[in-house]
């Protein structure tokens, strides 16, 4: 079934590509609740966290349990930019990307020596020992009472303090990072990470510098985490390290295997349902966890790689060109 | 001809095991060189020793001239070299094309003034891509390219992978074992395929147990065994030198 909705997607893909950005731009105006819009703008930014995980699991194939911690050196350097240095410009968020992608690259570089299992563990502990620098360095972090009344995002001197602009302003940041992210995976050196992914031993023979590559997808993804978590202090105006807890890492990583592994689209929609659902199952108070553990205990029985992990669009899409092809020139033997 | 492989005495330990004991060899361009011996004689360690997934204990490694000892995989490869692996190892998740579009990697580095270059990147992909197609055409599997290489007969994938390795325009090709595995048919294929990449000037270093295949391929012949290099020369020396057959079959009582 998801076999050949994934072909419809991919044979219609203009009208539904347009119809998706229709959609999100007019959602400000057709929605008025703000509790919707909050929810909207959230699931926005988790769908660019979820993607930019997707870039090291899927596509770099290292599982990681430590992406909240990349969100929180984003939001916390943001937030003590723009607390203390009165710096909430689009450089706060650029330099989210930067220290979070310098966090990255500390983090990537025991990964030439360990692998899987062993640099999952990492990142687990990695997540943790983030957090208890938040909590510890009361100086810098404020510790446990949190950072309160982070000014909002200045862009361009103009302030993104209602919720419309806001979410026009993480509606181009999730945009940038899906481009971002789809130029990395189909260019050279996107071909480099999968071959990583798929045999390290075999890309070293076809003359790919492994550890380059590796630590390259990590900073990138580490990076667009790190924005990510830059826009969510200035957008909610208070963090606390309860926030980018182990268990935040665990659902991102939930959302990505849930639109499977190395699927983009997946990752979106990974980040809409599980950003949503404990919304609707709100009324279902004390069965709500139930439910959702339920869902996602069926999910893994019955597609153990994720609702699209099996699905790769740009090979769908060579394959429908190649039918064209070979219809075209039957229609055309059979007018001669 | 020119020197393209050559190796000064390289011995290769493994705790108290000499995997290699003083091994020389070279092989010049347009050659196709073949490495036999009974199992365990260390041809495969040899071919690791070469490709820089070993460094050898002791000895010398040179390319085209150069000191390549212990340099890792991936800059040997850039150098000129490309392998196959003995238990065939592609990228399970990609298609056939894109298979040998890694293989590309070194063909399309860009250096950073190329890069500046608006649209240069995606115009050097597209033409890898046109070059992939073509070497595929060549080995008959251009048809197959949007299949999953791992979906593929298994003579069919030892082709992607050799594809897969010329796609790095080596100077010398080094193939472990091609015809290990392979039926009758899928053997004389490949015999067929290795001729047409030594007419168009390849330099080719194998390691095969298949003797009827090493006989009618290649014009030198190295044989290894227990870690040593017990005779070298043209197949028909090496088929009627007394050490070889001892070696092989054992010695007549």
């Amino acid at each position: 079934m998801i076999e050949k909705l994934s072909i419809q997607l991919v044979k219609h893909k203009l009208p539904l590509m347009i119809a998706v950005a229709v959609i999100a731009l007019a959602f400000p105006w057709i929605v008025t609740s703000r509790y919707v819009m909050r929810i909207a703008i959230l699931c926005l930014m988790y769908c660019m966290l979820a993607v930019s995980l997707n870039l090291m699991t899927g596509v770099l194939g290292q599982m990681s349990f430590g992406h909240a911690a990349f969100w929180g050196i984003g939001a916390y350097t943001s937030a003590i930019l723009a607390k203390n240095l009165g710096f909430n410009g689009i450089g706060c968020l650029l330099a989210a990307a930067v220290i979070a992608g310098l966090f990255g690259l500390i983090l990537s570089l025991p990964v030439m020596k360990l692998k899987g299992y062993y640099f999952t563990i990492v990142t687990m502990v990695f997540c943790q020992i983030i957090r208890v620098i938040e909590i510890n360095w009361m100086d810098l972090t404020n510790g446990p009472l949190g950072i309160m009344a982070i000014p909002r995002l200045d862009l361009f001197g103009f302030e993104v303090s209602s919720q419309r602009a806001s979410f026009y302003t993480i509606l181009v940041l999730v945009a940038l990072t899906t481009w971002i992210v789809h130029k990395v995976v189909h260019s050279r050196m996107g071909y480099a990470i999968q071959a990583v992914r798929d045999d390290d031993l075999a890309a070293g023979a076809m003359g790919i510098n492994v550890f380059k590559y590796k630590v390259s997808a990590i900073v990138i993804a580490s990076m667009l985490a790190g924005v990510a978590g830059g826009f969510y202090s200035l957008y909610s105006s208070y963090i606390d390290p309860s926030i980018f807890t182990n268990n935040a890492s665990n659902n991102m990583l939930v959302m990505v295997i849930f639109g499977g592994l190395g699927n983009m689209f997946g990752s979106f929609l990974g980040a809409t349902v599980l950003t949503v659902l404990p919304e609707v199952l709100r009324g279902f108070s004390e069965y709500r966890q139930l439910i959702y553990g339920a869902l996602l205990v069926v999910l893994m029985l019955v597609r153990p790689e994720g609702l699209f992990g099996s699905v790769n669009f740009k090979y769908i899409g060579q394959r429908l060109s190649l039918q064209k092809e070979a219809k075209t020139k039957k229609g055309g033997k059979r007018h001669a | 001809m020119p020197e393209v492989l050559a190796t000064e005495h390289v011995i290769q330990r493994f705790g108290g095991l000499d995997a290699l004991k003083d091994i020389s060899m070279h092989v010049d361009e347009g050659e196709v060189v073949g490495v036999i011996g009974p199992n365990g004689a260390g041809k495969t360690t040899l071919f690791n020793c070469i490709t820089g997934m070993y460094r050898p204990t002791e000895g010398r490694v040179r390319m085209l001239g150069t000191d390549i000892t212990g340099w890792r995989p991936y800059r040997i490869t850039a150098h000129g070299f490309a392998r196959t692996f003995q238990n065939i190892r592609l990228f399970q998740k990609m298609t056939v094309l894109d298979n040998v579009m890694v293989g590309m990697h070194v063909q399309t580095r860009l250096s950073l003034a190329q890069r500046v270059i608006p649209g240069k990147a995606k115009k050097v992909m597209r033409q890898a891509e046109a070059e992939a197609e073509e070497l595929l055409k060549l080995f008959g599997l251009y048809d197959v390219r949007y299949e999953m290489a791992t979906s593929l007969p298994y003579g069919d994938q030892r082709k992607v992978e050799i594809c897969r390795a010329l796609a790095i325009h080596p100077k010398l090709l080094l193939l472990d074992e091609p015809a290990a595995g392979m039926n009758e048919i899928e053997t004389e294929d490949l015999m067929n395929l290795v001729h047409k990449l030594r007419d168009m000037g390849n330099t080719i270093l194998l390691i095969e147990h298949d003797m009827k295949f090493v006989m009618n391929i290649c014009d030198r012949l190295y044989v290894l065994n227990d870690g040593a290099l017990i005779a070298e020369g043209t197949p028909e020396q090496v088929r009627t030198n007394p050490v070889v057959i001892e070696a092989y079959l054992g010695k007549d009582e």
